[in-house]
């Protein structure tokens, strides 16, 4: 037996929490092509969320989960109405925007809340100490099941593949491809990239919840950009529009981090440097549009020779 | 009242330092449309080459580098390296050129290398450390390699291994690099190379200078200027009139001088200024290069006048600018200029008179209302369709 | 006779998979006007891109004045005196008008000709003297084809490759730009002319190329491709 140690089993869980962040972003990044730089502000909201519920009002996790994850998504429905208006590098800088503002609000929440509610004389009702600001949101109850993370993770991925291949999904994809064609064609483009964008904005809720219940002691500064970025950069590295690549994508990225311990200091510099490289020479990402499925099914077939196609002419996975 | 007006003073100090790095955004976005989000780590090394220089001016030669030779070499440094980002990581998106799939490979094969390396320090196998052939070992002990037992494979073989992943990504990138097409900016492959460049020069400058804040010497002297209870600092003056003698001088560049009317031409219209004859290239490189002189004067400016800088300064004055940019309407050079003012007196008076914790908040809230509202900017752009 | 001022052989050029010129071939002789007629979509613009060196062929020849210029740079092509005056004027609609001769003049130095060049032109359109400092946005279509046309003489061309001036004209004006199209050429510079108005284009040619979906289909004199029966059904509308 392979002696599993609670290091692995900490990195097996941010694994599963990576795995949820990245196709939910992909939904949104991938299959409708709506640049977000935003998704560590949304996760910040669930986290957030979640864990007063659980601490300061003895929720149960479950449903403290769903509540995190319910005003994500509600942010997002709100939010993605008049931000989802913008194209391309204005989403990408306004989503970014809100995720600070996500951020400064809640380093600043008990001060404004303590503030408003002093002017309308409600001071004695509103608990002093909510968020706690700057300083971070310590002792969480401790939830540190894989179970949970893993069943998410699979929920996650099963909700996601269903819409995906549903009729609104081809909806979904043929903004991400044109958004213009979708239009003209009579897709309420606005309706879908919301709907996808709040979903979306869901799942990081619920990857919010499971990480903070994890880790047991949460602040604004670990959602910042950097993690948004962390999270692009697994959907990018497993292809834009490939579910399966996103988890591929999380696989490796959780991974390589714990392989390159020692050279610690220099992650940093070689992680854009992949980046740079792998937008200048395979911007597609590992899979491209395509599962791993389909990839699998192909390479099978051909290893089975007869029957499989020609090798320089390989079938057009479906979509 | 004064309390108000020292608030406003302060502001437009640093509403012109936003304002110089905000040109330098429009500028690029307006010939490429594309936000070089490289642009506040061009400030940040613009910053720290004059910063060096002056360090090495002193310990060297002991020589008391004055405020204009640090600023023109931090001018110098900024353009090169503004210059040298867009060559290798921007110029392969927009066309197939003749790319350094040399350099690619180099870069890359360090990169997977070290990949490589890490992997099998799991096994208990290091690499040698390659540079050690070269340079004496006392010189690269920083890297842990030498600490750690287990096998060791000789600095040669490391070597090797190094060259062979350097060529093996260099075939590689200049295959891909061969078939790509043309590819539209604005597209995510290129905000995302725009953040990826951004990244690696914040984690080299933090390698290269370390994370802590460093003093910026004293280049202009503060000197106060009393009016009752309010203070004009020399070096705000400073400040506003070296934004004021950048932007006469942006101003004649762009409108008298043949480089100036090309670069206006090329954002109007690509093509039909290459069929005038402008070489788009050497154009484009201009733009980088005048826009990152802009930045690093606002940096050198902005390190006398706050004292500290360090590899991440540039992170937050850059996306404000870049708010301050698309706030004038992007690719309008006055527009950046009042965007960065408007910016800078707005978030003096947030300090002074709601929170200074909340400073970042409203910038990013201005910048959602603003393109809420008016996409274009308060004075228009000429946005290129494009590109 | 000597050898012609442009010669294209054999010419192929694709937009990704899309095989836009099949195999054209076009000789034009100096002091000639040459036009290139054919319907939407058949190639035209391509092979004026192709000559100026914005899109790159995939095979064949150009030569102008004896010399290959297929693959090179845009830059080098203009120096030769080849230039290009794009379909849909193309104007610099923030700079003036002046702004936008000069423009045309961008690789000249020689600034005592250059200013005789301008005055050349103003004579040509007397209407952008008076409106040298207005942006050239706010020029009128008409306007703007003038300007375009202009600031291509501005380059002093030796052959000038023209792609649709008269588009979207009123017919007035149409047939101004084709009066001055003819004094241009009698001024000694070469012209090959790109028109969707198969008409006009071959009463002011002396030449003409009929291209179809990337091929030409017919050439000759431009009388005699005009009486040919085919044409007439397909462009003439007779
Ligand atoms: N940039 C482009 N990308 C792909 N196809 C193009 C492009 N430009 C032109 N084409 C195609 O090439 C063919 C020739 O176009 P063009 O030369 O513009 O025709 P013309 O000028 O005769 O109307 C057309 O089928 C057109 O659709
Ligand atoms: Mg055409």
């Amino acid at each position: 037996m392979i002696e599993i140690s609670s290091y692995h089993i900490q990195v097996l869980a941010f694994m599963g929490i990576n795995i949820i962040l990245a196709v939910s972003l992909n939904l949104i990044n991938g299959f409708t092509g709506q640049f977000s730089l935003g998704h560590a502000g949304f996760m910040a909201i669930g986290a957030y969320t979640a864990a007063i519920l659980t601490k300061a009002c003895g929720w149960p996790f479950l449903l403290a989960t769903l509540a995190g994850a319910l005003l994500a998504f509600a942010f997002g429905l709100l939010l993605g109405i008049p931000i989802l208006r913008l194209k391309g590098d204005y989403l990408a800088i306004a989503t970014f925007g809100l995720s600070e503002i996500v951020r400064v609000a809640i380093v600043n929440f008990d001060d404004v809340t303590m503030k408003a509610a002093t002017l309308v004389g409600l001071q004695d009702l509103v608990p002093k100490e909510i968020t706690r600001g700057a300083l971070g949101y310590p002792a969480i109850p401790e939830v540190k099941s894989l179970v949970w993370i893993y069943g998410w993770a699979f929920v996650t991925c099963l909700i996601l593949r269903n819409i995906v291949r549903s009729s609104e999904g081809r909806a979904i994809s043929s903004i991400g491809e044109d958004e213009l064609a979708a239009e003209s064609l009579g897709i309420n483009t606005a309706r879908y990239k919301t709907l996808s964008f709040a979903i979306g904005a869901f799942f990081a809720g619920v990857a919010g919840a499971l990480f903070a219940h994890w880790v047991t002691y949460i602040k604004a500064d670990l959602f910042k950009i950097d993690k948004s970025i962390e999270i692009l950069l697994m959907v990018v590295l497993g292809g834009m529009g490939s579910l399966s690549g996103s988890v591929l994508g999380a696989v490796v990225l959780t991974l390589l981090p714990e392989y390159l311990r020692v050279f610690a200091q220099w992650r940093m510099v070689i992680y854009p440097i992949l980046l740079i490289l792998l937008m200048l020479t395979r911007p597609e990402g590992l899979l491209g549009r395509r599962e791993l499925s389909t990839i699998l099914g192909v390479l099978y077939t051909r290893a089975m020779g007869r029957g499989g196609p020609a090798p320089g002419n390989p079938p057009v996975a479906a979509e | 009242m004064s309390e108000f007006i020292q608030q406003l003073i302060n502001g437009i100090a640093l509403g012109s330092i936003y304002g110089l790095i905000a040109v330098g955004y429009t500028i690029v976005y307006g010939i490429l449309g594309l936000i070089n989000f490289a642009h506040g780590e061009i400030y940040m090394m613009g910053t720290f080459s004059a910063f060096l220089a002056v360090q090495f001016a002193k310990s060297k030669f002991g020589w008391e580098m004055g405020f204009f030779p640090a600023l023109l070499i931090g001018m110098l440094g900024a353009a090169v390296l503004g210059v040298a980002i867009e060559r290798i990581a921007y110029r392969p998106l927009r066309a197939k050129s003749a790319v350094p799939a040399v350099m690619l490979g180099l870069i890359g094969g360090g990169a997977a290398f070290m990949l490589l390396g890490g992997i099998m320090g799991h096994a208990g196998v290091h690499f040698g450390n390659p540079l050690a052939l070269f340079v004496s070992t006392s010189v690269s002990s920083s890297s842990a390699v030498e600490k750690v037992e287990g096998a060791q494979i000789p600095a040669l073989v490391s070597l090797a291994v190094w060259a062979m992943l350097a060529f093996g990504v260099y075939r590689l990138s200049k295959e891909k690099l061969a078939q790509r097409k043309k590819l539209k900016a604005g597209t995510l492959t290129a905000l995302l190379t725009a953040l990826g460049v951004s990244l690696l020069l914040q984690n080299l400058g933090i390698q290269m200078f370390g994370a802590t804040p460093k003093s910026f010497p004293p280049l202009v002297e503060f000197y106060p200027y009393e009016f009752g209870s309010i203070i004009l600092a020399n070096q705000d003056m400073l400040i506003f009139g070296a934004m004021v003698v950048s932007m006469v001088v942006l101003q004649l560049i762009i409108y008298k001088t043949k480089i100036g009317k090309a670069m206006r031409a090329v954002a109007v219209d690509q093509d039909a200024a290459r069929l005038m004859g402008v070489r788009l290239d050497f154009t484009i490189s201009c733009a980088f290069a005048i826009g990152s002189s802009l930045a690093a004067i606002a940096g050198v400016l902005y390190a006398i006048r706050y004292t500290k800088i360090d590899p991440l300064m540039g992170a937050l004055p850059g996306a404000k600018a870049f708010v301050a940019a698309v706030l004038g309407g992007i690719g309008n050079i006055p527009g950046a200029v009042v965007g960065g003012l408007i910016m800078g007196v707005t978030e003096a008076l947030v300090v002074g008179y709601v929170s200074s914790t909340l400073r970042d908040a409203f910038a990013f809230g201005i910048l959602i209302l603003i393109l809420l509202v008016k996409p274009t900017g308060l004075m228009g752009s000429n946005q290129p369709e494009k590109v | 006779m000597s050898e012609p001022l442009l010669e294209i052989r054999d010419l192929d050029v694709f937009y990704g998979a899309v095989h836009a010129l099949k195999g054209i071939e076009i000789a034009i002789d100096t002091g000639e006007i040459v036009t290139l007629v054919g319907a939407n979509g058949a190639g035209k613009s391509t092979t004026l891109r192709a000559i100026s060196g914005l899109v790159s062929p995939k095979r064949g020849s150009i030569r102008f004045e004896g010399e290959s210029i297929l693959g090179r740079d845009p830059v080098d092509i203009v120096s030769r005196g080849l230039i290009h005056c794009p379909e849909g004027r193309r104007v610099f609609a923030p700079m003036s008008v002046l702004e936008n001769l000069e423009m045309g003049a961008f690789l000249r130095k020689d600034k005592e000709v250059i200013a005789r060049d301008l005055e050349r032109v103003y004579g040509l359109f007397p209407r952008l003297r008076d409106r040298m400092a207005q942006a050239a946005g706010t020029l009128s279509g008409g306007e703007q084809q003038m300007l375009a046309i202009g600031r291509s003489m501005m380059a002093s061309p030796r052959l000038l490759l023209l792609d649709e001036p008269s588009l979207g004209l009123a017919p007035l004006l149409v047939e101004e730009i084709f009066r001055i199209i003819k004094r241009i050429n009698e001024e000694g510079v070469t012209v090959l002319l790109v028109e969707q108005n198969a008409h006009m284009a071959l009463k002011c040619a002396h030449r003409g190329y009929v291209l179809e979906t990337g091929k030409v289909i017919l050439h000759g004199a431009a009388a005699d491709v005009e009486k040919n029966p085919m044409v007439r059904e397909a462009y003439l509308g007779a």
